[in-house]
């Protein structure tokens, strides 16, 4: 019983601690069986765009300072009040903000993620990502021979070229010692 | 120099009656005499803090180290009863010596971060948890004998001999829905769960921690406490400890990464990617907790399970996602 109790206060201040963007789980007991609604990274930087819009995402640059992409620059003030909101005041480092020009938002760049998740069906694609730090979706490859047939599927899901960073990562595989 | 040295243990086997007017030449001759003085010394470590003793050959005089100052009068007492003149002894402070435990080494407490064992091969333990009031412990999924499934592998901590539990959670994979690509597998996570078995001593909330981050140490010194878990963002500093590479860092470069496991069909979905210039990881690391440190304390951030070629990239899951698949852990 003792456990239990103790699981219920951590899974509390768990759950408490999505509230400042820590995590994101939001959790639901039913019977013994937990279900447990997810909201993602990206979706935390969706709920700043939709209180900021012209939003294109985030990251900690080399200086310190939370680097911050805009299509209206001026709109620095409003967006650090809405990730204080979304992430909580910690999020915002001492070292201040630094507004960034975007091409892109946030929802942009994550409906075409969601699009391009189906090139990871390609062999030889190694990831898909909303690159919050380059304001663009980035895809992965294990070489370069896999670019043509990528950026044709991109024609084909409608995804602007121009906004898709295509990388080679090499492969990434499990690290046991088989 | 060496006529000083020679004069000194003269005086020294003198006073012991251990010169020797035959045999090997001199130098040769001085050092036996030394070192035969410098056996008296070993009831010496009947007392408390007492670290060393050593017959010093470039000075012709007797060390003796302690860990602090408070035990030099006992030791100058003990001398005359060993045979021993006081004033050829340097009692010197010095830091205790401990054994040296490494990452593959058996430890207990088991704690996150060190070596197991499973079938022929060897992982990184991800960290302890109480999950449906079930003490365990969470590693990579496939550190076991087959990913997506509960099948009962044994672990063993740092090798077979030590049986320290059994795998009771390993969700399956899924495909065709929550945006998993065609003819894919997919997971929010290469996380498994297991029980301990009975008698196993383990800690929960603690880290390993080795002798520095990024200096290729396996050497345990020290323990990281977990007191949150959390989610990172891009350009955060993260660390990881794990039995191939120890305690490293980089900077997280992708969260919520869609991500392709080279030479399989598993998609892990929403995982983060860790990077440095330098190799930060290795095979045998799969498993290993990625935390953020403030101080001795650490933010518990997920499990490691992949990274590429050179090292210098590694992937893991997000605790989320983790307990998305496993359901709520306690971990600290």
């Amino acid at each position: 019983m003792k456990l239990v109790a103790q699981a219920m206060r951590r899974a509390l201040a768990f759950l408490v601690a999505t509230m400042v963007g820590i995590s994101l789980l939001a959790g639901v007991r039913a019977g013994s069986q937990e279900r447990i609604a997810m909201q993602t990274y990206d979706d935390l930087l969706l709920r700043v765009e939709e209180r900021v819009p012209g939003f294109g995402g985030m990251f900690i640059g080399p200086d310190g300072r939370l680097a911050v992409y805009l299509l209206d620059r001026s709109q620095i003030a409003a967006v650090r009040s809405a990730i204080e909101s979304v992430f909580g005041a910690q999020q915002v480092p001492a070292a201040g903000l630094l507004a960034l020009q975007a091409q892109y938002t946030v929802s942009q760049l994550k409906r075409w993620t969601e699009r391009a998740t189906e090139l990871l069906a390609f062999s030889g694609v190694t990831m898909v990502d909303l690159d919050e730090a380059k304001n663009r979706v980035a895809v992965g490859l294990e070489d370069d021979s896999s670019t043509p047939i990528v950026e044709q599927a991109l024609r084909r899901l409608s995804i602007p070229r121009e906004a898709v960073l295509i990388q080679v990562t090499g492969p990434i595989r499990p690290l046991d010692t088989r | 120099m060496k006529h000083a040295i020679t004069v000194l243990v003269f005086l020294i086997s003198g006073a012991s009656g251990l010169a020797v007017a035959q045999g090997p030449p001199p130098q040769a001759r001085s050092q036996e005499a030394l070192e035969a003085v410098h056996q008296r010394l070993l009831p010496l470590f009947e007392l408390a803090g007492v670290v060393f003793t050593d017959g010093d050959e470039t000075t012709g005089r007797l060390v003796v180290g302690v860990v602090d100052r408070d035990v030099e009068g006992l030791v100058r007492d003990r001398l005359p009863a060993l045979g021993v003149f006081s004033q050829f002894v340097d009692v010197v402070e010095t830091e205790p010596i401990v054994p040296v435990i490494t990452l593959h080494d058996r430890v207990r407490p088991v704690v996150a971060g060190l070596q197991i064992h499973f079938s022929q091969y060897v992982c990184s333990l991800g960290f302890n948890a109480a999950r449906n009031n079930v003490a365990g412990y969470v590693t990579a999924a496939h550190c076991s004998t087959k990913q997506g499934s509960a099948d009962g592998t044994q672990y063993y901590q740092p090798l077979a001999s030590e049986f320290i539990g059994t795998e009771i959670a390993d969700p399956a994979f899924f495909k065709n829905k929550d945006g998993c690509p065609r003819g894919r597998n997919c997971r929010w996570s290469d996380s498994n769960f297991s029980d301990y078995a009975n008698g196993v001593d383990f800690a929960l909330g603690r880290i390993a921690k080795t002798t520095g981050a990024n200096n290729g140490s396996l050497t345990i010194d020290g323990e990281f406490a977990i007191t949150a878990e959390g989610v990172a963002t891009v350009g955060q500093t993260v660390n990881k400890t794990g039995r191939t590479t120890g305690w490293t860092r980089g900077n997280v470069t992708r969260t919520n990464v869609n991500t392709g496991v080279s030479g399989s069909n598993i998609v892990l979905l929403g995982q983060v990617f860790v990077e440095n210039t330098v190799q930060i990881v290795a095979g045998g690391d799969s498993g290993s907790p990625v935390f953020h440190i403030d101080g001795s304390t650490a933010t518990l951030l997920g499990n490691l399970w992949g990274g590429n070629s050179s090292g210098t990239l590694f992937v893991y899951s997000p605790i989320a996602n983790i307990e998305r698949e496993l359901g709520l852990l306690t971990t600290h």
